[in-house]
């Protein structure tokens, strides 16, 4: 199976992809009934007091773009084909090129009311967490911001989506549903993914990386209650460049090794008819072996958590508050070995508004206050120096579906 | 006269609400069935079955999010929340894992198209006289 997944096979994947994709669009001028189309758009601002996020936003950044245009074709009820593109702007921390956002064949095996199992293959959204299939659709999203402790928009790349083959299932009983998603494949890193998994500021290739990711959700009463346990297993080999030695260089230089990343998020969510409430708990731990010198283990474990609470005020107006906290290394809080120390964990406390003129349209803004800058990147940050630890950032989204 | 002007107006408000709740689950004749399960019904409109017990699959008519038949319908007989709905085809859509109903401007169109569709499935707040559509209930 693990060789299965490889290069060979991905590469053959991609290609099937692309194949898949336009074999839609020319079978979607035939037929009108059994292809559907999907689009969203928006366009955001960033403004920070300190420190970039997004682009210079220290300055206000335009860069905070999605644009996604999606397709899918149901030939069978059975069986359906689905693929989307998407160009996405987001400051130093992603291509400017439109890309495969995903693309696969889904086939259903059994759909019945109290069970089903299905599989697909080919560029798949992970099933992670409550938000991350869709993270890109801004009107999916409960905040402009999706909480950066869980869904760090600067790690987008490395987690939203991989070549895989994945089996899936539900079953029903009395009023609960549960939900099963297995995923196995590889992520779509790209050079920016590279230069943040890598430690340190050299930027390098990685090679080998394999993904195993399982999701289990539980939902009450139509989705009422709602609960997850998503589990990632991440491992590649990593191969930095090698820098020169020099006796004034301020960091430990780095080699080829390997890392691995096992994540395990817990998710709750209740819904009552104008409130929501949602928590989510991730534990990461990191683990480099080979990295800092030969024989070298080291092993780093990340806490993640946020509270969130919503309100409908009247059909089209919504208001949100959430409490967000990131620790990198649990183990450290105060970030006493962090340089500077407040890079030793990211506290944002959030206050967001949305309205929707239309199905179609919506505007959304809002108000974060942070204290730490754990989940920023040293790809828009270069220097540690420049960064402040107490920092807001506002923002403000118009955004459009269909 | 002022009392009779109130009980007037009660009777007709009386009136009006028992229309507002009585919005039917209609299906094409062709279908069946002459009941379907609660789990059923919202598992058809939150569009997770996708075919019919004889695999027949499944066409489903919605009308807007703001409608006030389709918020009724929702709460009174699915008993869910019109957000809790949206929120699942949005899932299915922009994830690709699977796909909308489709969304009708009037109860004029939903009729026509629950009787030309066979495997179709929606809800209607008026009396009805088409032999190509039928009332089910859901228990």
């Amino acid at each position: 199976m693990i060789e299965f997944v490889r290069s060979p096979f991905s590469k053959l994947l991609l290609r099937c992809c692309c194949l898949l994709v336009l074999l839609i669009v020319t079978r979607a001028a035939a037929d009108t009934d059994t292809v559907r189309w999907h689009g969203f758009a928006s366009q955001g601002v960033i403004k920070t007091s300190d420190n970039n996020f997004l682009g210079d936003s220290e300055d206000y950044s335009w860069d905070f773009t999605d644009i996604g245009l999606g397709v899918s074709w149901r030939p069978v009820s059975k069986l359906q084909l689905s693929a989307q593109v998407v160009y996405r702007r987001a400051g130093e921390t992603s291509p400017d090129d439109p890309y495969i956002d995903y693309g696969f064949i889904n086939y259903s095996i059994v759909n019945e009311l109290d069970w089903g199992i299905g599989a697909r293959a080919g560029r798949i959204k992970n099933p992670f967490g409550f938000y991350n299939e869709t993270r890109d659709v801004a009107s999916t999203r409960p905040s402009v911001f999706l909480p950066q402790s869980i869904y760090p928009d600067t790690l987008r790349d490395l987690y939203h989506s991989s070549d895989s083959v994945s089996v899936y299932g539900y079953s029903e009983w009395d009023k609960w549903l549960m939900n099963v998603d297995l995923v196995r494949g590889q992520p779509n890193l790209n050079d920016q993914s590279a230069s943040i998994l890598i430690p340190g500021p050299q930027g390098g290739d990685i090679d080998n990386e394999q993904l195993w990711l399982a999701r289990l959700l539980f939902e009450y009463d139509a989705g009422r209650i709602r609960i997850g346990f998503s589990f990632v297993d991440f491992s590649g080999d990593l191969y930095p460049e090698q820098l020169p030695t020099s006796p004034s260089m301020a960091f430990r230089n780095i080699y080829s090794g390997q890392t691995s990343a096992q994540m395990r998020l817990l998710s709750l969510e209740y819904n009552w008819e104008h409130w929501q409430f949602t928590t989510e708990y991730l534990r990461n731990t990191r683990r480099y072996s080979d990295v800092f010198g030969a024989g070298s283990r080291l092993s780093f474990d990340a806490e993640s958590y946020y509270f969130q609470l919503r309100h409908q005020i009247t059909l089209n107006w919504s208001v949100l508050g959430r409490y967000d906290v990131y620790y990198p290394n649990r183990d450290d809080k105060n970030g006493h070995s962090s340089q500077p120390s407040f890079d030793g964990y990211s506290k944002d406390l959030t206050l967001s508004t949305r309205y929707d003129f239309s199905p179609a349209w919506m505007v959304a803004a809002e108000i974060h206050q942070i204290k730490g800058t754990a989940w920023l990147t040293s790809l828009e940050n270069p220097d540690p120096r420049d960064l402040v630890e107490d920092w807001n950032l506002y923002t403000l989204q118009v955004s459009f579906k269909f | 006269m002022f009392r009779f002007r109130k009980t007037f107006l009660y009777s007709v408000l009386l009136l009006f609400s028992c229309q507002l709740a009585s919005q039917s689950l209609v299906v094409n004749s062709g279908t069946q069935l002459e009941s379907v399960t609660l789990n059923a019904a919202r598992a058809i409109f939150s569009m997770r079955l996708k075919q019919w017990p004889d695999g027949f699959p499944i066409t489903v008519y919605v009308l807007s999010d703001t409608s006030e038949i389709h918020r009724d319908f929702t709460r009174n007989k699915l008993l869910m929340f019109p957000h809790q709905l949206r929120r699942s085809w949005d899932r299915y859509v922009y994830s690709g894992m699977g796909i909308a109903p489709i969304e009708l401007k009037t109860e004029q169109e939903m009729m026509e198209k629950v009787a030309s569709t066979p495997g179709a499935i929606g809800y209607l707040s008026k009396e009805f006289k088409d032999d190509r559509v039928r009332a089910i209930t859901i228990q």
